[in-house]
C-alpha cells in the first residue's frame, strides 16, 4: 500500500457544456489574461485539431496554470477544453461590422489542486517527510480547509469558471460566492 | 468509505411560464450563500435548440455540520424551450425569459465524511452502533433540519417563480392596457 503523504489537496472538477454561437478568440483571449493577471506561469501542454468531420473541426486545448503563492504551497489549475463540430459563422455586429464567430459545441473541465512543499525541501529523508506530514496533517489542518482551500475553489477556480460563463453569454453567468475570501485579493 | 444517507428523496417542482433566469439562479445562489453553504456546480449546460435553449444546471452544495456529519443539498434544475419575451408590468415594457422548469431537490447526509471510522470493520461495527444507538437522537434533528431547510428552500423558489404571476407577454396585453 502506498504511503499517505498529505501534499497534495484537491477541488472538485467543474464542467461547462455550451452549444451554440461563441468568439473563440475572445474566449482564449480572456482565459489566458485572466491567468496572466493574477500571475499564473502558463501552459498550453496539449493543442490537437483533428481532421474535420462534415459536421465541422474538432479541437482539443490542454492548458496548465501554476502559481506559487509562497515557498511552500502551489496552486495548479488544469484546464480541458473540447470542441465539436465547429465551424464558423461570419456575425453583423450592432455597429454593422461583420465579425467571425464560432457555432458549434465545447465542453471545458477545471481542475485544480494545492500542492505542499513543492521545492522539496522536506523529502531528503523518511523522518523529513514524516516531519512534513504531521504539519500538513495537523498544524496546519484549519489553514488548509479554511482558507487555502476556499482560496484555490472561490477566488480563483469559481471565478474563472464565472468569466468563461460570462464570455459564453450564458444564462448563470455571476455567482453570489464570489466575495466569499473577502473582497481584496 | 462515509455513510452517505438520503434523506429527501427526489421533491419535484415543476413551472411554466414567465420568470428571469438570471435572478432565479441568483435566487438559489443567494439563499446557499446566506446559510453557509459550500458550493459545488456539478452541471452547467446550456444548448441552443430550435424549440429554445435548453438548459441543465446541477448543484451539490454541501455544509459541515460537525466533525463527522456533513449536509450535502443537491438541485438538478432542467429548463426546456427558454425563450425571451417582452413582457408588460406597470406600463412599462420588460425583457423576460419563457419556458418550462422542473426542479429535483434531493437532500443527503453523510456520515464520518473525514473517514476516521472506515479504516477497519471493527470500526465500522463501532460507528454503526453509535449512529443507531448512542447518537440517535442527535441523527434524527439533523435530519429534520435537513428536510426543513429543503423544503424552506423549496418555498423560496415557489415564491419566487409565483413573483411572475402578474406579467403578461406584450402579444397578449390587450390594445387597451395603456389608457
Amino acid at each position: 500500500m502506498q504511503e499517505a503523504t498529505y501534499n497534495r489537496e484537491g477541488v472538485p472538477t467543474v464542467y461547462i457544456r455550451y452549444k451554440g454561437v461563441w468568439d473563440m478568440d475572445d474566449l482564449y483571449k480572456s482565459m489566458v489574461d485572466w491567468f496572466r493577471e493574477r500571475k499564473y506561469k502558463f501552459h498550453e501542454l496539449i493543442y490537437k485539431h483533428k481532421h474535420p468531420s462534415p459536421f465541422g473541426v474538432e479541437r482539443q486545448y490542454i492548458w496548465q496554470a501554476i502559481k506559487k503563492e509562497d515557498e511552500y504551497l502551489l496552486f495548479n489549475i488544469d484546464i480541458y477544453i473540447h470542441t465539436y463540430d465547429a465551424h464558423d459563422v461570419e456575425v453583423k455586429m450592432k455597429d454593422g461590422s461583420n465579425k467571425t464567430f464560432t457555432k458549434g459545441r465545447i465542453w471545458i473541465e477545471f481542475r485544480g489542486h494545492m500542492a505542499y512543499d513543492w521545492e522539496k525541501r522536506w523529502e531528503n529523508s523518511s523522518f523529513y517527510k514524516s516531519l512534513r506530514n504531521f504539519y500538513n496533517k495537523y498544524v496546519i489542518k484549519k489553514k488548509k480547509e479554511q482558507i487555502l482551500w476556499d482560496q484555490l475553489w472561490y477566488r480563483e477556480i469559481h471565478q474563472l469558471h464565472a468569466m468563461v460563463k460570462e464570455r459564453l453569454k450564458m444564462e448563470s453567468e455571476g455567482y453570489e460566492h464570489r466575495y466569499w475570501t473577502g473582497i481584496h485579493r | 468509505m462515509s455513510d452517505v444517507r438520503i434523506i429527501v428523496d427526489h421533491i419535484k417542482l415543476d413551472y411554466q411560464g414567465l420568470f428571469k433566469l438570471n435572478d432565479f439562479f441568483k435566487t438559489i445562489d443567494a439563499w446557499l450563500f446566506e446559510r453557509g453553504l459550500e458550493k459545488r456546480t456539478n452541471k452547467n449546460f446550456e444548448q441552443n435548440t430550435p424549440k429554445g435553449k435548453f438548459i441543465e444546471w446541477e448543484i451539490a452544495s454541501w455544509k459541515k455540520i460537525t466533525p463527522y456529519v456533513r449536509y450535502i443539498y443537491k438541485l438538478r434544475v432542467l429548463i426546456y424551450g427558454l425563450k425571451k419575451v417582452e413582457v408588460a408590468k406597470d406600463k412599462e415594457n420588460l425583457q423576460l425569459d419563457n419556458g418550462h422548469i422542473l426542479i429535483y431537490f434531493d437532500g443527503y447526509i453523510e456520515f464520518d465524511y473525514e473517514h476516521r471510522w472506515d479504516e477497519t470493520p471493527i470500526l465500522v461495527f463501532l460507528r454503526t452502533l453509535y449512529d443507531k444507538f448512542i447518537y440517535k437522537v442527535y441523527t434524527e434533528r439533523f435530519e429534520n433540519r435537513l428536510t426543513y431547510d429543503l423544503h424552506q428552500l423549496y418555498d423560496v423558489i415557489e415564491r419566487f417563480l409565483n413573483m411572475y404571476r402578474h406579467y403578461r407577454p406584450v402579444s397578449r396585453v390587450p390594445h387597451f392596457a395603456g389608457t
